[in-house]
């Protein structure tokens, strides 16, 4: 008695039909996770550019054209002049020396919209940590005792600032360094033990003590611990 | 003169052997053997490293110049700023270590809480502060009531500290010094993390911390952060190639 089940399953395989339409057409247009994923790997990881240009064919055709337009950019990526490609590295070095983040944010937008996401991701990465300052100058007081940390540098430096006729400061990037001893048994001022004694009469009241000689009254003692509070956390 | 940056290979779990039953524990003193200044844009920018037992970090100041202090000043400054934080920090840290030891149980650490709570009482102003840290950690951090508490140990790249550091001064010279001032498991630690700095290897990092405490895994943190400074350094450097710096961005850019 096949007959009568005939037209139940040709009524079923209809309904299967038309929902898979459905959804098909619920998805049309729409970057959704699982596409999103497979972008984002095809663009970080796929160097072949007939892969890619395969790839931006089918988003083109699930009617995503901004995801494919990018697709079929970094398959250009290769094929360009040596000259241009040897301005886009040379852009991409300066930025990366650069000490504007907006300007380091500019430039990876321009590579984003090129389709050169890594280099893209690289100098955000970059201006993201790139110094945002604050506006108030930091006041901390000197070590309690004088001439304690010595060999660290901090304060025969505050000494010879003192002590010196200030410089005009030059307007291009300049930089000083200090290097410690390494060596535990160099440093034995900076045991241990002292780290958390000083704490009681860290920051806030020995600011507060020695705020009035050298500070304006405007400028906040704990200015440089709000200023990177997010990165001792 | 930076020395030319060598890409390495990923980390590998064999570099770090487990730890000898005889090796004695890790508890160096607070030292800082890196600090460093620089001034751009109308702003002083300071950067040190700081290494102690409960974890090392590279903290950081900026702030813009002003005309009645000069740059040296507002320098020191800085420093003297973050040796402070640096001693905050580390206190905070060893209080909250306190308190998740007692909450899993160890009797060591409620004896020692029950002593800070007692010289606390007794004015004692070293306590007085710990006890504070830790009833801020408590507050903020309540007991769960079922199951341990989970720990994700991570070991990012500090982004801001090594831009600071590779516009200050870098060189292969300062990791040398700095690598020495740790003792062999925590130096392979160090320069494992030191290789692999680049975001491919976070997975690789995060498996390999998830076996260490805290300490250790911020010295992994520490590796990878002045990796990246160095890297920085390095693909400045006008004859260096990109890919020396980030394979996928060179093949980007035609390399």
């Amino acid at each position: 008695m096949p007959f009568p089940l005939l037209p139940i399953i040709v009524i079923g395989l209809g309904v299967g039909a038309f929902r898979q339409a459905g959804k098909r057409a619920k998805t049309e247009g729409v970057l959704t996770p699982q596409r999103q994923q497979v972008f984002e790997q095809a663009m970080q990881g796929k160097r072949d550019p007939a892969e890619l240009r395969d790839l931006a064919r089918a988003f083109r055709a699930q009617g995503l054209p901004g995801p494919a337009e990018l697709l079929e950019k970094r398959a250009k990526l290769r094929e360009l002049s040596p000259e241009l490609t040897l301005q886009r590295r040379a852009a991409f070095k300066k930025a990366m020396t650069s000490q504007d983040p907006a300007a380091v944010n500019h430039m990876a937008d321009l590579f984003e919209r090129e389709g050169a996401l890594g280099a893209a991701a690289k100098l955000r990465q970059y201006a993201a940590g790139l110094p945002k300052p604050s506006d108030h100058v930091t006041h901390v007081s000197p070590p309690q005792v004088a001439g304690e940390e010595d060999d660290i540098g901090a304060v025969t430096r505050m000494k010879r600032v003192k002590t010196q006729p200030k410089t005009p400061l030059k307007p291009s990037v300049s930089a000083m360094h200090r290097v410690q001893p390494t060596s535990p048994q160099d440093t034995p001022q900076d045991a241990p033990q002292d780290a958390p004694q000083d704490t009681s009469q860290s920051a806030p009241q020995a600011a507060s003590q020695a705020a009035p000689q050298d500070a304006p009254q405007d400028a906040p003692s704990d200015d440089a611990e709000s200023s990177d509070s997010d990165s001792q956390e | 003169m930076i020395p030319e940056y060598q890409p390495a290979p990923p980390i590998s779990l064999e570099e770090t052997p487990e730890v000898a039953p005889d090796e004695p524990e890790y508890s160096p003193p607070t030292i800082f053997p890196l600090s460093t200044s620089h001034v751009a844009r109308g702003n002083v920018n300071s950067a040190t490293v700081c290494i102690g037992p409960t974890g090392c970090k590279v903290l950081t100041a900026s702030n813009r110049i002003r005309t009645d202090i000069g740059a040296d000043q507002i320098a020191a400054n800085q420093h003297f700023a973050l040796r402070d934080m640096a001693s905050n920090g580390l206190q905070a840290k060893a209080a909250e270590a306190l308190v998740k030891r007692a909450r899993a149980g160890d009797q060591n650490s409620m004896a020692i809480i029950a002593r800070v709570r007692d010289n606390a009482r007794a004015g004692i102003t070293r306590a007085i502060v710990t006890e504070k840290l830790m009833r801020d950690y408590i507050s903020k951090h309540p007991a769960s009531d079922f199951g341990a508490e989970i720990n994700v140990r991570r070991c990012d790249v500090d982004d801001c500290g090594a831009v600071m550091l590779a516009n200050g001064t870098m060189s292969n010279e300062f990791v040398t010094r700095i690598a020495r001032c740790f003792p062999s498991r925590p130096r392979a630690l160090f320069l494992g993390g030191l290789r692999a700095w680049q975001d491919k290897h976070d997975s690789a990092c995060e498996q390999l911390t998830s076996k260490l405490d805290d300490a250790m895994t911020s010295i992994v943190a520490l590796g990878r952060t002045l990796g990246y400074a160095i890297a920085l350094c390095t693909l400045r450097r006008p004859e260096t190639p990109i890919a020396a710096f980030d394979s996928d961005v060179a093949w980007e850019l035609g390399e």
